[in-house]
């Protein structure tokens, strides 16, 4: 056990999970994400095994390879695959670490996360956003769970089923209209974004 | 006379040499109604802080021909105002505004202070806002005849002002006299140009003399005769002939008293400008003792201005707004983080001590405060809503250049960085936080803030879109707990500054000028210099 934890002292090595680097598939769709272990003693965990769970079925599972992800002490992490719901909607899976293998004893645990399943994109959005007529790199362009980011002369294209959306563009920095969309075909859009006043570095809560 | 008096006197006289020769050593003379107190030393005006109301206090009862002695507890003058952005916002039509074609005059100064339409104004004391608004012009030409130096840019209208009224004075010149060096800390401009004009008029401020009693001719009735102050362990006496004033800079920092206007303040909140100074409401405290009153306590929880604010830069024990102590500030030593400087809110979420998200973090606005310090159901502290975390991950750190090493974040207390959630949460131990946050809860609520980020739709807080998951191992905890910035109440006070008592009565002698001034409570340095003026007059021209 680590020194700076506040846990107790405890016969069974406390395991954690981390999962990151969730897509947003369409439904039915095969995608990966990444998936970590630690133990609480910092022990290495390759080769073991990862499981995903919806509910209490076992829908993906995956090895922990040999090195910690990087910046990590000891996270031993996989690339795991598994297939989209078929109907598009937001599902709270988990991720569980099978404890049987280990030679200490550790204590079993799951850690929850989310994906969004989007329909099957059929056309392409594409969104210009502007401000005092030149363009704005990297802003994030979002309609619903499906998001991009303007490239260098403003445009982002963002794949989408049909149906109605808001178009949101976010910038630190700058403030933009929320744009209702209806999508029935491919389409372009652009959106006029307002550079919001430079703050005073003192402009607030000085003394 | 006692050997251990003699001594003391004789190393007064040795401190005082350096000062100037209006300040006259009392002798042993005793003070009719004042139970004997053996005076160390006299004044006509004591001052009690070297501050944004107590230097101008000094010089103007110098010009005016009385003898000056402030004691300043701290190892440097300016309190608040050596750590201020230097915005003095003084309108009233004078020279710097004139040039700038901005069309202003007194009555527009008091009409905008005194606005129904602003938690700000509508609270205060208009008397005392008439003077003030009448005293505009005057106190901007006494900064420039004593030397204090304005970038010409004028800013605003901000707060209750219709009109561009805020000019910024120049950081002092010298870094390693600025206490904060490299930050725009240009209020280090103004309280040392007051400084050297006040001691070159012939004020003498004592340093690390701390005040620790006024004294009345009887504890409840009379003339305050002067003060009792705590120098190098030793007690010393300084009479005041024509008055002593309380230039003391307000109570943000002290729990038990802050805790009569909100009992949510609790002790875990910061407060802004320390370690250099801790407003510790002495100055109430010592005039209270006597019988002094409060006057307008509804403006300090008025729910506007900058009574309390959101920490700005996180993973650092003071993260106060523009305030950055860097490695080379004399505060470092204490403050041993510079902290990260949160430019985007999406970037983090916040949670309390047992791992909640509260309220939308982008939100700026008293909702937000009020939020952090709703009971947070821990059963042993029913006040205060206890320490306030960010949570972020390696992508968040990565969108905003953070490096989460020292000396940028403090490990010891404010600071932790895990490879999971649920081993971050057992990580955070802090002083204020008593008891160690639920690895589960932190890791369910950012899988449903996540979940928030993937639909686009914030259901438990509505903060507009959030952006981006928190996911990408490692994981880190940075110190958020909201900042306690200014005071807004105070000692009663006439509009010549004197205190007036409980029952209304003035207590002759004393006067009040600065934060713990009450029934004024616009932000920032111009009722301080304003009033501190006007006591600086009242008390030099007092005959009583």
């Amino acid at each position: 056990m680590t020194a700076d934890t506040l846990e107790k002292e405890d016969t069974l090595h406390q395991m954690s999970l981390a999962v990151w680097d969730i897509p947003t598939p369409a439904a039915g769709e095969q995608f990966s994400i990444k998936v970590g272990a630690r133990s609480s003693t910092g022990c290495a965990l390759g080769a073991r095994r990862i499981e995903l769970l919806d509910g209490e079925a076992v829908v993906a599972a995956g090895h922990l390879g040999d090195a910690p992800w990087p910046g990590t002490d000891a996270l031993f992490w996989a690339e795991v695959e598994l297939r989209a719901p078929d109907k598009p909607g937001s599902v709270m899976l988990a991720a569980r670490f099978d404890v049987v293998e280990l030679d200490e004893p550790h204590a079993g645990v799951s850690s929850p996360f989310n994906v969004s399943v989007v329909a099957k994109p059929e056309h392409t959005l594409t969104v210009k956003v502007v401000a005092d007529g030149m363009p704005v790199e990297e802003a994030i362009v979002r309609l619903g769970p499906t998001r991009a980011s303007t490239d260098a002369s403003g445009v982002a294209a963002v794949k989408l089923a049909k149906g109605r959306y808001e178009l949101v563009v976010w910038k630190a920095g700058y403030d933009t209209p929320v744009t209702p969309l209806r999508i029935d075909a491919d389409a372009s859009v652009q959106i006029d974004a307002r550079v919001m006043p430079q703050a005073d570095p003192d402009a607030v809560w000085t003394a | 006379m006692t050997k251990q008096d003699f001594s003391r006197r004789s190393f007064l006289t040795k401190g005082a040499a350096a000062g100037a020769g209006a300040v006259a050593l009392a002798g042993a003379a005793t003070e009719a109604g004042a139970q004997g107190i053996n005076w160390d030393q006299t004044a006509d005006v004591v001052i009690i802080g070297a501050g944004v109301a107590g230097l101008p206090a000094a010089i103007t009862a110098r010009e005016l021909g009385a003898s000056v002695i402030i004691v300043e507890e701290n190892y440097d003058i300016g309190g608040r105002g050596m750590l201020s952005g230097g915005r003095v916002q003084l309108g009233g039509g004078h020279a710097l505004q004139q040039k700038f074609n901005i069309k202003d005059n007194a009555d527009q100064v008091f009409l905008d202070w005194v606005r129904a339409d602003d938690a700000e104004s509508r609270y205060s004391d208009r008397d005392l806002v008439r003077v003030y608004a009448d005293e505009n012009v005057s106190t901007y030409q006494f900064l420039l005849d004593n030397g204090v130096e304005f970038i010409e840019k004028p800013i605003g209208p901000v707060d209750a002002s219709t009109l561009p009224r805020i000019f910024v004075t120049k950081e002092w010149h010298i870094p390693a006299e600025v206490v904060a060096p490299h930050r725009n800390r240009n209020g280090s401009g103004l309280v040392r140009r007051l400084a050297e004009s006040a001691r070159k008029k012939g004020a003498q401020i004592l340093l690390k003399h701390k005040m620790t009693r006024i004294i009345r001719e009887k504890p409840l009735s009379g003339r305050v005769l002067g003060i009792e102050v705590k120098a190098d362990g030793k007690n010393i006496n300084i009479r005041a002939t024509k008055g002593v004033i309380v230039a003391t800079g307000g109570h943000t920092g002290n729990v038990n008293f802050r805790r009569m206007f909100d009992p949510r303040l609790t002790e875990e909140y910061q407060q802004a400008c320390q370690p250099y100074v801790y407003q510790n409401a002495d100055g109430e405290i010592a005039a209270m003792d006597i019988g002094a009153s409060l006057w307008a306590t509804a403006i300090q929880t008025s729910e506007s201005g900058a009574a309390i604010t959101k920490t700005r830069h996180i993973g650092c024990r003071w993260g106060y707004a523009s305030l950055v102590y860097e490695t080379d500030s004399q505060m470092f030593p204490q403050a041993k983080a510079t902290g990260l400087t949160v430019k985007d809110w999406q970037n983090l979420i916040m949670v309390n001590q047992f791992g909640q998200r509260f309220w939308n973090e982008a939100d700026d606005s008293y909702k937000f405060f009020n939020a952090a310090m709703a009971y947070s159901g821990d059963k042993n502290k029913l006040n205060g809503g206890g320490p306030i975390w960010a949570i972020f991950d390696a992508d968040g750190a990565a969108r905003e250049k953070w490096n989460t090493k020292p000396p940028n974040v403090d490990p010891d207390g404010w600071f932790y960085s895990a490879d999971t959630l649920s081993e971050l949460a057992g990580r955070i131990k802090s002083q204020y936080q008593k008891q160690p946050m639920p690895g589960a809860a932190l890791t369910e609520t950012v899988a449903r803030y996540n979940s928030f980020v993937a639909e686009g739709v914030d259901k438990d807080f509505k903060k507009k879109t959030p952006m981006h998951k928190i996911e990408k191992p490692p994981f880190y905890a940075a110190w958020a707990t909201p900042i306690l910035h200014d005071t807004l109440t105070g000692l009663r006070t006439n509009t010549s500054t004197e205190v007036i008592d409980m029952r209304g009565e003035v207590i002759s002698n004393l006067y009040c000028a600065c934060e713990s001034q009450g029934g004024y409570a616009q932000h920032g340095l111009a009722r301080c210099l304003v009033f501190g003026r006007i006591a600086g007059r009242t008390a030099a021209k007092n005959t009583a």
